[in-house]
C-alpha cells in the first residue's frame, strides 16, 4: 500500500473527526458564551424597563433570571427554534415566570440544566423579574415523566415553578420522550 | 441542526448526519408507536365531543355519543344553528369531561345550555377571569358547572363539572354564521363528525344478533351482518336528527344536499324545509347543502334588525363580475419574502421551499419576480424584480435549493425591501411571504406593512406545526391579502395552488361604504381585502334611523364601480347585531396596533361582548346549578321537572328511565361496548367525587420542547474519527519499523 493513501486517509479522517469535535464543542461553547451577551442585555432590560436583545440580531432577549444551587442563569422568552441553545426558556402556554399561577421553563440537560440534577425536595429556587421583583420557590418533588408531555396542576390558587429538562441527563443518544421535572412552589 | 454549514465541511457534516441519524433511527423504532384503544390525545383529530378525563394527564376517552340533533334558521344570508349532542357517561363513577366544538372563523356563540343527568344549567355571559372564578368556585362546593370558553376565535371549550354515574348528558350551543357565497350559489356547511363516533363493528353486530336472537352463544355467520339489523324499533345508532328551514320570502332553486339523501318539503313559495332521510347517515362527511336564489342580486343581499331599539343591517357585495368578463389580465410583479431565521429548521424550511418551488412553477412569461430571504439579515436573488425567463427562473431554483435556517428573525428590512422596490406602476403588485411569523414586535411590523402598502398587496403563508397565525392573518389584513396555512407537505402544493387561483383574478380594490342621505353607518371590517371574481364580502353595520339608502364604491377592473343600497327594500333577518358585534370586537382588538391602548380595547370589547351576550376573548358563557350534586334527592328532582320538560323532550327516549330500562336496544349494547373499551384502554377514567373536584380540576396540557442536545454524540463520533486516524498513523510507524 502506498504511503500516500494512509497519509491522506489519516488526514481525511482526522478532518472529519475534529469536525465532529468542534460541533460537540460549539453546542456546549454557546450555551455559555450566550449567557455573558444576555447578562448584559439583562442588565439594560433591568435599568430601561423594557426587553432588551443581547446581540443586535437576535430573536431571544432575557425576562428572568433564575438561581438553582448557586449558579444563575437568564431564562429567555419562548421564542421557538433556536432559543434553548442560549439559556433556558419560558415555555408558552404557561404563566410568565414570577407571576401568578404556574410557570414551566426549560433547558438542555447537558447545559444549562445540569444543576437540575442536583436539585431535591426543599432545595429553594429563586427567581428575579425584570422589574427587580425575586420569588423564591421551595421544591416540593421531582418527577420522570414518561412523555414529553406536563398536565398542570389544578389552579388554586398557588403560584408554581416547574423546571423541565430531558432525561437521563448523561444518556449519550438523546431521549425523544422522556423529561424530568421539578415542582416548586412560591414560599416568599 | 447544522451550525456550521460553510461549503467545505458540508459533506462531513452530512455523512457525519448519517451516521448520527442511522444510530437514533436504530435506538428509538422499538418504542416508538404507542398504542391507542380508544384513548385519544389533545393532538388527534377525534379531539372534538364530549371527553373525559383520564388518569394519564393528557388523554381523554371519548364519551360515547347517542344522538345528534340540529337545527338550522337560515334568512338570507345568516344560519342560526342550533346544536344538540346527546352523551352518557356509562361508568359508575362521577367524572369530569371537556367538550371541544370547533366552528367556522366568525361564528358568534352566545348560548349554552345543558343538561346533566336531570339538572338544566344555562349559561350567563360574564367577564372571563369572573366567569372562570365562578365555574372554580361552584366545582368545589361539589355543583354541576358549565364553562364555555374561546382562545382562538374558531375553538370553543366547553368544561363540565360533576357528572355523575349513569348520568346523560345533553350539550346544547346556539351560534350565528354567515353563509358562504360562491358564484352566487350559498353554501352550508355543518361538520357531521363531532368526537370519535362508534361505528357497529362486526363485534358489536355478533352481539346484537346473539341477543336478538336470544341465545348469547350462537354466534355464526354474524361477521355478514349489515345494516338491516339495525332497524326501526331499536333506534338507529347515533341518530342524527337535522333540520334546514329557509326562510321562505324569496324563490330560490337548485337547492342540492350533495352528501346526504334528504327530504325537502315545498320547494316553491313560504319556507322551505330541508330534513334529513331516515336511515344511516355517513358519518364521515360533513353535511352540506347548495342553492341559489330566484331573484335579483340585489334583492337578496340587504338585511336589517332592530334590536333593544338599535338598527343594524347586513349587506354582501359581489364584484361585477358579468360587465367585463374578459379582463384584460394585468401582467404582474411577484415578490417572494422567505424566512430563513433558525425557528424555520428542518421541516418548515422543506415546506417553504416546496411553496416556492410551485408558485415558481407558475410564473407566466410575462411577469416579473423577485426572490428574499432574511433572517439575521436580509438578501436578495436579484436586486431588483426580472422577467420570468427560464435563465432567471433556474437561478431561481439553485437560490432555493440552498437555502439554509439559521440565525434570528429581523423582519422588518424583508418587509422594507419588498414593499419600497416597486418600479413599474402598470403591474399587478403582490407581496408572497412564507414564515412561521416566530417575531416579537407584531405592532410595529403591522404598521410598517400598513404604511408602505400603497398599490401592492401582501399575502403570507403560514408554515410549521405551531406557526404565530395571529401574526399573519393580521399582517394579511394589514396588507389587504390573505392568510394561506399549510399544515404540512402533503398540503403545500394543494394549499398553493388555490392561492395561485385567486392571485390571478382580477380584483376590486379600495372598496368603502358611505351614507348616501342624512345619517351614519358604522361598518365593520374596516379593513377590507380586494375582492376577487365570484367571492362577495359581507359588511355588518349599525345605522342611524334616519338614514335611507347608502352605496358601496370600489376601483374594478374598468374603472369606478359603485353599487346603490335601498335600506327600505332591506328584507328583516335575525341575528345580525350579533354578527356586527362580532365584527367589532374582531375590529377593535386590530386598533391596537394603531395605537390604541389594550385597557381601552379590552373595555370596550368587554362591553360590547356582554351587550349582546357573545363569547369572546374577553367574555365567556358560565352555569351553575345552585342545588349540589350530591345529596340530590328523587324528590327534589322530580319537582324540579316540569319546568325543564321543554328541553329534555328527548331524554327519556334517548337515555331511558332512570335505571336504563326502555333505553334502545342499540343504546344499551352501546354503552356495553364503550364500556368495554374503557376497560381495555391503557388509561383508565379519572373519578372524581363531587365534593373532591377540587383535585381533578385541570385538564390543561402542555407540550414539551426537546431538550437534549447531539453534542455528546458529536463529540464521540468526533473521538472515533480522530482515534482511527491515529490509529492508521501508528500501523504506519510500526510498518516502516519492520522494514
Amino acid at each position: 500500500m502506498s504511503r500516500w493513501v494512509i497519509i491522506s486517509c489519516c488526514v481525511v479522517l482526522l478532518g472529519i473527526g475534529l469536525v465532529f469535535i468542534a460541533h460537540g464543542l460549539l453546542i456546549p461553547a454557546k450555551a455559555v458564551l450566550a449567557q455573558y451577551l444576555l447578562e448584559s442585555a439583562w442588565q439594560k432590560t433591568r435599568k430601561d424597563k423594557k426587553a432588551a436583545k443581547p446581540w443586535p440580531w437576535a430573536d431571544i432577549w432575557p425576562i428572568a433570571r433564575l438561581t438553582i444551587d448557586g449558579k444563575s442563569t437568564l431564562v429567555l422568552a419562548d421564542g421557538g427554534g433556536e432559543s434553548l441553545a442560549f439559556g433556558p426558556s419560558h415555555v408558552s402556554g404557561s404563566a410568565r415566570p414570577g407571576t401568578k399561577g404556574t410557570s414551566v421553563i426549560s433547558a438542555h440537560r447537558d447545559t444549562h440544566f445540569q444543576v437540575l440534577k442536583r436539585v431535591k425536595p426543599g432545595s429553594v429556587v429563586t427567581l428575579e423579574r425584570a422589574d427587580g421583583v425575586t420569588r423564591d420557590y421551595e421544591v416540593r418533588e421531582t418527577r420522570v415523566l414518561s412523555k414529553p408531555k406536563l398536565l398542570f396542576p389544578p389552579e388554586d390558587g398557588r403560584d408554581r415553578l416547574i423546571l423541565v429538562t430531558c432525561w437521563p441527563f448523561d444518556a449519550i443518544v438523546p431521549d425523544t420522550q422522556k423529561r424530568f421535572s421539578v415542582l416548586g412552589e412560591r414560599i416568599r | 441542526m447544522k451550525f456550521l454549514s460553510d461549503n467545505p465541511a458540508q459533506f462531513v457534516l452530512r455523512l457525519g448526519l448519517f451516521v448520527y441519524l442511522a444510530i437514533t433511527l436504530t435506538t428509538f423504532e422499538a418504542g416508538a408507536a404507542p398504542s391507542f384503544s380508544g384513548i385519544v390525545t389533545s393532538k388527534d383529530k377525534g379531539y372534538e365531543g364530549l371527553l373525559f378525563q383520564t388518569e394519564e394527564p393528557g388523554k381523554y376517552l371519548p364519551a360515547p355519543l347517542l344522538g345528534t340533533d340540529v337545527k338550522i334558521d337560515v334568512s338570507g344570508i345568516i344560519s342560526r344553528v342550533r346544536v344538540r349532542h346527546f352523551y352518557k357517561n356509562p361508568t359508575e363513577h362521577w367524572v369530569e369531561g371537556i367538550y371541544v366544538f370547533p366552528l367556522a372563523d366568525k361564528s358568534a356563540v352566545d348560548t349554552l345550555t345543558m343538561r346533566i343527568g336531570k339538572r338544566i344549567i344555562k349559561g350567563v355571559i360574564e367577564e372571563k377571569v369572573r366567569a372562570r372564578r365562578i365555574y372554580n368556585e361552584a366545582r368545589k362546593k361539589g355543583q354541576r358547572a358549565a364553562l364555555l370558553e374561546t382562545q382562538r376565535p374558531n375553538v370553543f371549550r366547553t368544561s363540565v363539572a360533576n357528572i355523575g354515574p349513569n348520568d346523560g348528558i345533553i350539550i346544547e350551543i346556539a351560534y350565528q354564521e354567515t353563509i358562504a357565497v360562491k358564484n352566487g350559489q350559498f353554501r352550508l356547511r355543518f361538520p357531521m363528525v363531532v368526537g370519535p363516533r362508534y361505528t357497529p363493528t362486526s363485534a358489536l353486530l355478533a352481539q346484537l344478533a346473539s341477543i336478538l336472537s336470544g341465545d348469547e352463544k350462537t354466534l355464526p355467520e354474524t361477521e355478514r351482518l349489515s345494516s338491516p339489523i339495525l332497524q326501526p324499533e331499536q333506534g338507529p345508532l347515533n341518530p342524527v336528527n337535522l333540520t334546514v328551514r329557509i326562510e321562505g320570502k324569496l324563490p330560490i332553486r337548485d337547492i342540492k344536499s350533495h352528501h346526504h339523501p334528504v327530504a325537502i318539503s315545498n320547494p316553491g313559495s313560504g319556507p322551505i324545509d330541508v330534513k334529513l332521510q331516515d336511515g344511516s347517515v355517513p358519518a364521515d362527511r360533513d353535511f352540506e347543502l347548495t342553492w341559489s336564489p330566484d331573484l335579483p342580486r340585489a334583492a337578496v343581499s340587504i338585511f336589517t334588525e332592530e334590536w333593544k331599539g338599535e338598527r343594524y343591517g347586513l349587506v354582501m357585495v359581489t364584484p361585477p363580475a358579468g360587465k367585463s368578463p374578459q379582463v384584460p389580465n394585468r401582467y404582474r410583479e411577484i415578490i417572494f419574502i422567505i424566512d430563513t431565521s433558525g425557528s424555520m429548521a428542518g421541516k418548515s424550511l422543506s415546506q417553504a421551499k416546496a411553496s416556492l418551488r410551485y408558485a415558481l412553477e407558475k410564473l407566466g412569461r410575462q411577469d416579473r419576480f423577485n426572490v428574499i430571504q432574511f433572517n439575521s439579515h436580509t438578501s436578495s436573488l436579484f436586486d431588483a424584480a426580472v422577467p420570468a425567463n427560464k435563465k432567471n427562473l433556474s437561478a431561481a431554483r439553485t437560490y432555493i435549493d440552498d437555502l439554509d435556517a439559521q440565525g434570528g428573525t429581523e423582519m422588518r428590512p424583508a418587509i422594507r425591501f419588498a414593499l419600497d422596490g416597486q418600479d413599474d406602476r402598470s403591474r399587478l403588485r403582490q407581496v408572497i411571504f412564507i414564515t412561521d411569523g416566530g417575531v416579537s414586535n407584531e405592532a410595529k411590523l403591522f404598521r410598517e406593512i400598513a404604511a408602505r402598502l400603497s398599490d401592492t398587496r401582501f399575502f403570507t403563508i403560514g408554515i410549521g406545526s405551531a406557526p404565530n397565525q395571529h401574526f399573519m392573518r393580521w399582517a394579511a389584513k394589514y396588507g389587504r391579502g390573505t392568510f394561506t396555512f399549510i399544515g404540512d407537505l402533503d398540503q403545500a402544493e394543494s394549499r398553493m395552488k388555490e392561492l395561485w387561483q385567486k392571485l390571478s383574478r382580477p380584483v376590486l380594490t379600495h372598496l368603502s361604504i358611505q351614507p348616501r342621505s342624512e345619517g351614519s353607518i358604522e361598518a365593520y371590517p374596516k379593513m377590507i381585502p380586494d375582492l376577487f371574481v365570484g367571492e362577495p364580502v359581507v359588511f355588518a353595520f349599525r345605522f342611524s334611523d334616519g338614514l335611507k339608502a347608502f352605496k358601496v364604491r370600489g376601483q374594478g377592473p374598468d374603472g369606478l364601480w359603485v353599487e346603490d343600497f335601498n335600506l327600505e327594500n332591506a328584507s328583516v333577518g335575525k341575528g345580525i347585531s350579533k354578527l356586527w358585534a362580532r365584527e367589532k370586537i374582531d375590529n377593535l382588538r386590530s386598533s391596537v396596533y394603531w395605537g390604541v391602548s389594550t385597557d381601552e380595547v379590552r373595555k370596550e370589547a368587554t362591553d360590547v361582548a356582554l351587550k349582546h351576550a357573545l363569547v369572546s376573548r374577553y367574555t365567556s358563557l358560565v352555569g351553575v346549578d345552585e342545588t349540589p350534586a350530591r345529596g340530590t334527592g328523587e324528590k327534589l328532582v322530580s319537582k324540579n321537572m316540569p319546568a325543564n320538560l321543554p328541553f329534555g323532550w328527548e331524554y327519556e327516549k334517548i337515555f331511558g328511565g332512570s335505571n336504563g330500562n326502555g333505553m334502545p336496544l342499540m343504546h344499551r349494547t352501546l354503552l356495553k361496548e364503550a364500556r368495554n373499551s374503557y376497560q381495555t384502554a391503557n388509561a383508565s377514567i379519572k373519578q372524581v367525587a363531587p365534593a373532591a373536584m377540587v383535585q381533578g380540576a385541570s385538564t390543561k396540557v402542555l407540550a414539551l420542547p426537546q431538550t437534549a442536545t447531539p453534542s455528546q454524540i458529536y463529540l464521540l463520533i468526533g473521538l472515533l474519527f480522530v482515534f482511527g486516524a491515529v490509529l492508521l498513523a501508528l500501523m504506519r510507524v510500526r510498518l516502516r519499523a519492520c522494514r
